[in-house]
C-alpha cells in the first residue's frame, strides 16, 4: 500500500465464539416473549465492522468489546465506548460513524445511542465525542457520498 | 389515546387535543422545526445549501384547526415521493386563517440537489423506512380525528427568490420584525444578513464569521434590529448594526466564561418584551439572560448588554434541542433528545439570598412524541396553544389546561411541579 499506515501493526486478538448465544432456543416455551436487548446482541451487531484500515474486525483490533456495551433496554438506551488503536487515529470518528450507521439499521428506532471513545484513549477525545453525537452532523457526514462509501465498505463484512 | 381526550385524568394539564395526520404529508418527512408566523409574505426552506423563499399563491390547505398557523421546515424532503405534492417545485403544507389573524404557511424544501441525496438517504434509511410505515399505521399518539387531516386543496407555493452564499446546508432562518432583514445561518459557520428589495430581490447586507463552528440558529430580537446565534462552538452571539457605517458586528459572546453553556447551544428565545433570552443546549440546561441589569452599558441597537441571571437544570436528560418563551404569558417551553416537553415558569418569589430569578417547572410531558422533539413554538396570539416537531415525522398542537389561566404572567404554579401527565 502506497499511504502510509496510521498504525501499521495493530494487534490481533481472536474472534471469540457466537456460539453460545446461537444455541439459545426458547427455553420457557414462550416464542412470542419479546426478548430483551442485551450487551451481546448489540455486540454481534458491530463486532464484524471492518476497520477502516485494516482488513481486520473491530473485535479483532479490540476496538469494541462486550464489556464496554451498556444497554437498558427499559430505558432504550445503549451507550458504546469503543477504542481507537492509536491516541491519534485519524480514523476515530470514521469508526464511530461506522458504529452509527450500523446500530441505527439494526436498533428499534426507540433506543437512543451514545457512542463515545472510551474515555483516555484518543488525543481529541472531546471532539470525537462531540461530533459522533450531534444528529446534524451525522446526518450531514451521511450526505457526503466518500464518506458513505466508506461506511459502507466498512459494514459490508457485518452484514452478512 | 382517544379515551383520554374525551376523559382527561384529573390532575391532566397538558395533553393534545389534536393531533393533526401530519403524516399524510410528512411521512417522508424528519420535522426540524415548526414556526408560528405572524406576517411574513414569503417563507423559506433552509434545507440545502441555496435559500428558496415562497410566496403563498393560490394554496390553501384547509381544515386545519382554526386559527392554528405553521411554518414548518424539514430535515429530509425526498422529491417526487409524497403523494400529491410536488417537491421539485417546492413542495407546501400547512397553514389556515382565521378571519383578521395572521396568516401562517408552510414550505419544504424543494432544492434542486435533494433528489440525488435521496439515494445517499436511503442507503441508510432502511431503518428509517420501518418507521414511515409505522408512522402510517399508528401514530403513538393514537389516531387523529378526521376532520384534522391536513389536505392539500389545491394550488401551490411558488418559489420567488433563492439566495445563494451559503457553502454547507442552512440550517435556521429568521426575520427581523421589520420584515425588511433576513437572517440566515449555516455548518460553514456564518451567519448572513439579508436585505429584501422591491420585487422579491434580495441582497446580502453582511457575511458574519464570529462563530468557530456550525450556527445552528438564529433570532431576532422582537423590537429591535438585533440579532442572535446559536452555535456547536458553544457560545451565543449578539449582532448589531455598526452605527452608521451599515455593517455588523458582534457586540457580545456569551461563553462558558460568561457563565455560559459548556457544549451546543441549539436554540434561543426571547421574551415579549425583548429584555430577557433563554438558551438551551447539549450540556442539558436552559439558561436565562438578562439585558436589563445593567442598563448602563450599551451594546448596540440601543440594548445593554446580556447577563446570565438563572440556570435551569436537572430536568432534561438529553440534548434540548428547542427552546420557545411564550409572548402571552411568559412561559418556557423546551424540547428534549429525550423525548419530552417541558413548561417553565418564573417564580415570583426568587429566594432573597442571591437576588436572582429562578424558574420553576410547571408541566411536563414525557414521551410527547416517540423519538427526539426537535422544535416547540407556542402559538402568538393563543396562550394556551404549542406546537411540537419530532423526528417521529409528526408535528403536534397541544393545549395547555387547567392551571394554565392562573399564571396569566408567568407567575408560579404553588406546589404543583413535576405532574405526572
Amino acid at each position: 500500500m502506497a499511504v502510509e499506515l496510521i498504525n501499521p501493526n495493530p494487534v490481533i486478538h481472536e474472534r471469540k465464539s457466537k456460539a453460545h448465544r446461537l444455541d439459545l432456543p426458547s427455553v420457557h416455551g414462550d416464542e412470542d416473549a419479546a426478548e430483551e436487548f442485551d450487551a451481546t446482541e448489540i455486540f454481534d451487531h458491530i463486532r464484524d465492522i471492518t476497520d477502516p484500515e485494516h482488513p481486520y474486525s473491530l473485535e479483532q483490533l479490540n476496538v469494541v468489546s462486550e464489556e464496554a456495551i451498556m444497554v437498558d433496554d427499559k430505558g432504550s438506551k445503549v451507550g458504546i465506548k469503543f477504542t481507537p488503536t492509536v491516541q491519534h487515529c485519524s480514523m476515530a470518528t470514521l469508526i464511530g460513524l461506522c458504529i452509527r450507521v450500523k446500530l441505527l439499521r439494526s436498533l428499534p428506532p426507540r433506543f437512543k445511542v451514545d457512542i463515545n471513545v472510551a474515555p483516555g484513549s484518543h488525543a481529541s477525545e472531546a471532539a470525537v465525542n462531540k461530533q459522533l453525537n450531534d444528529k446534524e452532523r451525522v446526518a450531514a457526514a451521511l450526505e457526503n457520498p466518500h464518506l458513505v462509501d466508506m461506511v459502507e465498505k466498512c459494514l459490508a463484512s457485518s452484514e452478512q | 389515546m382517544p379515551k383520554k381526550l374525551t376523559k382527561p385524568r384529573p390532575r391532566a394539564r397538558f395533553y393534545p387535543y389534536l393531533i393533526p395526520a401530519f403524516y399524510k404529508i410528512s411521512s417522508y418527512l424528519t420535522v426540524l422545526e415548526v414556526i408560528h408566523s405572524e406576517k411574513e409574505p414569503a417563507y423559506v426552506s433552509p434545507r440545502c445549501k441555496k435559500l428558496n423563499l415562497y410566496s403563498e399563491g393560490a394554496t390553501t390547505l384547509k381544515k386545519l384547526h382554526s386559527g392554528v398557523t405553521l411554518t414548518l421546515r424539514t430535515r429530509a424532503s425526498d422529491g417526487g415521493s409524497s403523494p400529491g405534492l410536488k417537491p421539485a417545485r417546492g413542495a407546501v403544507l400547512g397553514g389556515a386563517q382565521r378571519p383578521g389573524m395572521e396568516r401562517g404557511m408552510g414550505t419544504f424544501g424543494g432544492c434542486p440537489g435533494l433528489l440525488q441525496r435521496r439515494q445517499d438517504r436511503e442507503s441508510v434509511g432502511q431503518r428509517s423506512r420501518a418507521r414511515h410505515q409505522m408512522g402510517l399505521q399508528g401514530h403513538p399518539g393514537g389516531v387523529a380525528p378526521p376532520d384534522s387531516i391536513w389536505e392539500q386543496t389545491g394550488g401551490e407555493f411558488e418559489c420567488v427568490a433563492s439566495l445563494e452564499g451559503h457553502e454547507n446546508e442552512v440550517k435556521s432562518v429568521a426575520w427581523n420584525a421589520g420584515g425588511n432583514l433576513l437572517a440566515t445561518c449555516s455548518r460553514d459557520k456564518s451567519v448572513w444578513i439579508w436585505e429584501a428589495q422591491p420585487g422579491n430581490e434580495y441582497e446580502c447586507v453582511s457575511v458574519l464569521q464570529g462563530h468557530s463552528q456550525d450556527v445552528k440558529m438564529v433570532r431576532w430580537h422582537p423590537t429591535r434590529d438585533l440579532l442572535v446565534s446559536a452555535s456547536y462552538d458553544d457560545t451565543i452571539k449578539v449582532w448589531a448594526e455598526d452605527g452608521d457605517e451599515d455593517d455588523w458586528r458582534c457586540v457580545q459572546t456569551l461563553s462558558s466564561a460568561a457563565q455560559g453553556h459548556t457544549s451546543t447551544v441549539w436554540g434561543v428565545a426571547f421574551d415579549s418584551t425583548g429584555d430577557r433570552m433563554v438558551s438551551c443546549s447539549d450540556d442539558l440546561t436552559l439558561k436565562v439572560w438578562d439585558t436589563h441589569t445593567d442598563p448602563t452599558t450599551s451594546m448596540g441597537a440601543g440594548a445593554g448588554a446580556w447577563k446570565h441571571v438563572s440556570t435551569i437544570s436537572g430536568y432534561h436528560e438529553r440534548t434540548i434541542f428547542s427552546v420557545d418563551w411564550s409572548r402571552m404569558n411568559g412561559l418556557i417551553a423546551s424540547a428534549s433528545g429525550d423525548d419530552a416537553i417541558r413548561i417553565f415558569a418564573d417564580d415570583e418569589e426568587p429566594p432573597s439570598t442571591t437576588g436572582q430569578p429562578t424558574f420553576s417547572q410547571v408541566a411536563k410531558k414525557e414521551k410527547a412524541h416517540s423519538t427526539d422533539v426537535n422544535c416547540v413554538r407556542w402559538h402568538p396570539t393563543d396562550p394556551r396553544l404549542l406546537a411540537s416537531a419530532s423526528d417521529d415525522m409528526c408535528v403536534k398542537i397541544w393545549e395547555l389546561r387547567g392551571r394554565s389561566e392562573s399564571f396569566p404572567n408567568g407567575g408560579s404554579a404553588n406546589g404543583s411541579k413535576d405532574v405526572h401527565l
